[in-house]
């Protein structure tokens, strides 16, 4: 068995690694984000710019949007892959097989190639519009609805279903796989039907695996620039993108806002995530030690 | 009520795991399936819990046209993600059964179960023994008239097993209940039950008492699988059985008169030393070992060696000793 030294000497380049990048640039944006900026002659230091982000409307009203869009986006995606990485774990067959093959693709997939893709098929200029046009269903590519850089954000949600509603079946179908039968065998050995087997024993045994795919997925929407900014409707822009545009505007002394924003979003994340964990706790399934 | 189990079969992919399975259980009572590992136990189980179908034949009662019994399986399968006392109710619940009579029914079993302590514990928090009376109180708070237990106490140790083999005694009389229990232990069967059946390669073999399955098991299969027992080749010609340590009349099990014949000679209970109608053969003892009750003496018969448990400090080492048959042997 290793030492504890020799664990902490093998461990050591990681943690080098992630105080240097990592802590130095949170710290970085800390600082920063108290109004210590000396560089443009800020050396103030504060909350005033976490104070006048919560009072900004803007930023209310945009951290709000994303948030509930976040929480949209997560919850469809885990509700459908739930669903299917059951399908797909009940019924084995070829086609099952083959399909769940198929599901995976999307999660080795880039954001980006799904935007495109997304662009190339349904926006009004892309291939599905002219094709029912071609075929005569639609009379012209303007009465295909918008979906792209619409105000519901479908664009948005459909790349976000694309690529996470395969993640959440692989991650659920993986858990599934090494859960078994034996547990179902004495559900009904003791009376339950199908569904009291599914609500009282298979959710809540993969419950915590459910809740970690959500946290991913939360974050990652919340946090999500590229898609929203390319996909996103400019006059309800989420949060990232009103972030990095106030960053990008040029103007060294709305910085500190712009890195007050930014940990705020980051702080925000982390604390639902450990929200989700602790409600996750107190979840049937919350306690699964000692399954075998 | 009576339980019948009428031609069970069952086949899975080609294989056939059981063959015409005919057994009839009393009520109120604990009957004990014995057989190896493989041979069709847990599979007649958990078609008696209606968890599997059978291919072919049924399973009624006098009273029930599909009784279904409930089962505590060999690895308890506790809920993990459950409280002791949320393990135990669970059958309860699900029957959407009233709260206050879920719990007081609940209170009742664990008193029983000596496990009231328990019940905000997690399965993984608790020992083997505990796991199993939780298991047992998850199975009783229904009320079943038939209770089934697939290999029991295989994951107890020794001092636990025999508590715990009371305890069930004490259960199915306190309880007024129907217990088939499978075993691959045959002490576990001998103690439980006074019914033991032999189920080999999916068959039912034998069913007898303890002691009438170690003197004369109906075949040599079932012998073998009960073992502690020393297996003489030898031939079967004119009626008598003849081997190079015993020749002479023999109680013949054979369907048939053949060549190659096998005298059976267990451990216990088969040869003594005091004189009987039925010489057996001279030896010379070489070896005893202590084992508790009794000593396993090693005979030296010509190149063959005999083992037998005999009382304590019955023989001497490098003595030579006239050894006598109970009764008449049996060969196969």
């Amino acid at each position: 068995m290793p030492t504890k030294r020799k664990i902490i000497l093998l461990l050591s380049p990681f943690y080098l690694f992630f105080t240097l990048f990592f802590f130095s640039a949170v710290l970085k944006s800390f600082v920063t984000s108290l109004g210590y900026y000396p560089i443009v002659g800020l050396k103030k230091i504060g909350l005033q710019y976490y104070g006048s982000a919560f009072h900004s409307a803007t930023f209310l009203a945009s951290c709000e949007r994303t948030f509930l869009f976040a929480l949209f986006s997560t919850a469809m995606a885990c509700l459908v892959g739930l669903g299917l990485a059951f399908l797909f774990n009940g019924r084995k067959n070829n086609f099952t097989r083959i399909f769940f093959k198929i599901a995976q693709l999307p999660v080795m997939l880039p954001h980006i190639f799904i935007v495109l893709a997304l662009l190339q098929l349904i926006s009004q200029t892309g291939l599905i519009p002219s094709l029912l046009v071609h075929l005569g269903i639609m009379a012209s590519i303007n009465h295909f609805p918008l979906l792209v850089n619409d105000p519901l954000q479908i664009g948005i949600i459909l790349t976000y279903l694309w690529k996470e509603i395969p993640f959440v079946i692989v991650s659920l179908v993986l858990v599934l796989r090494q859960m078994d039968d034996r547990y179902k065998i004495v559900a009904v050995n003791l009376g339950a039907t199908k569904w009291q087997n599914f609500w009282h024993i298979s959710l809540p045994l993969i419950q915590p695996a459910l809740i970690n795919a959500f946290i991913i997925n939360f974050a990652f929407n919340f946090g999500s620039y590229e898609v929203p900014y390319l996909l996103g409707n400019q006059q309800r822009e989420l949060l990232p993108v009103y972030i990095y545009d106030l960053y990008v505007q040029g103007d060294l002394t709305q910085l500190p806002l712009t890195m007050s924003l930014n940990l705020i979003l980051s702080l925000f994340s982390i604390l639902f995530a450990g929200l989700l964990l602790k409600i996750g706790r107190f979840l049937p399934g919350g306690h699964t030690g000692g399954s075998k | 009520m009576t339980y019948y189990l009428n031609n069970i079969s069952q086949k899975k992919g080609g294989q056939q795991i059981l063959k015409k399975v005919n057994l009839s259980i009393n009520d109120n009572s604990i009957f004990a399936i014995l057989g190896p590992s493989g041979s069709g136990k847990t599979s007649l189980l958990n078609i008696l819990a209606r968890i599997d179908h059978p291919t072919a034949g049924t399973f009624t009662g006098d009273n029930e046209q599909k009784p279904k019994g409930i089962m505590v399986f060999q690895d308890y399968r506790l809920f993990p993600h459950m409280t002791v006392f949320q393990n135990i109710v669970f059958g309860l619940k699900i029957k959407k059964i009233k709260k206050a009579e879920i719990r007081q029914r609940a209170e009742r079993i664990m008193m029983t179960m000596e496990i009231t302590e328990l019940a905000k514990r997690y399965p993984d928090e608790l020992s083997g023994g505990q796991q199993q009376r939780v298991a047992l109180a998850r199975a009783l708070i229904l009320n079943p008239s038939l209770l089934l237990m697939d290999e029991p106490f295989s994951s107890l140790d020794e001092g636990l097993r025999m508590e715990m083999l009371d305890f069930v005694k004490k259960l199915q009389q306190q309880f007024k209940l129907t217990v088939i229990f499978v075993t691959h232990y045959k002490t576990e069967a001998y103690l439980l039950s006074n019914q033991v059946a032999i189920l080999i390669n999916g068959q039912i073999m034998q069913i007898d008492t303890p002691r009438k399955l170690e003197q004369t098991p109906a075949n040599l299969a079932v012998a073998k699988f009960l073992g502690q027992a020393n297996f003489i080749q030898g031939s079967f010609q004119q009626q008598q059985f003849v081997s190079s340590i015993y020749t002479g009349d023999s109680d013949f099990r054979g369907t048939e008169p053949v060549k190659e014949a096998i005298l059976y000679i267990p451990f216990v209970g088969s040869v003594q030393l005091a004189t009987t109608a039925f010489p057996a053969f001279n030896g010379e003892i070489v070896g005893t070992t202590w084992i508790g009750d009794s000593e396993r003496v090693t005979i030296a018969v010509g190149s063959e060696i005999i083992y037998l448990n005999l009382p304590v400090d019955s023989v001497q080492i490098n003595t030579k000793k006239q050894f006598y048959f109970k009764r008449l042997p049996v060969v196969y």
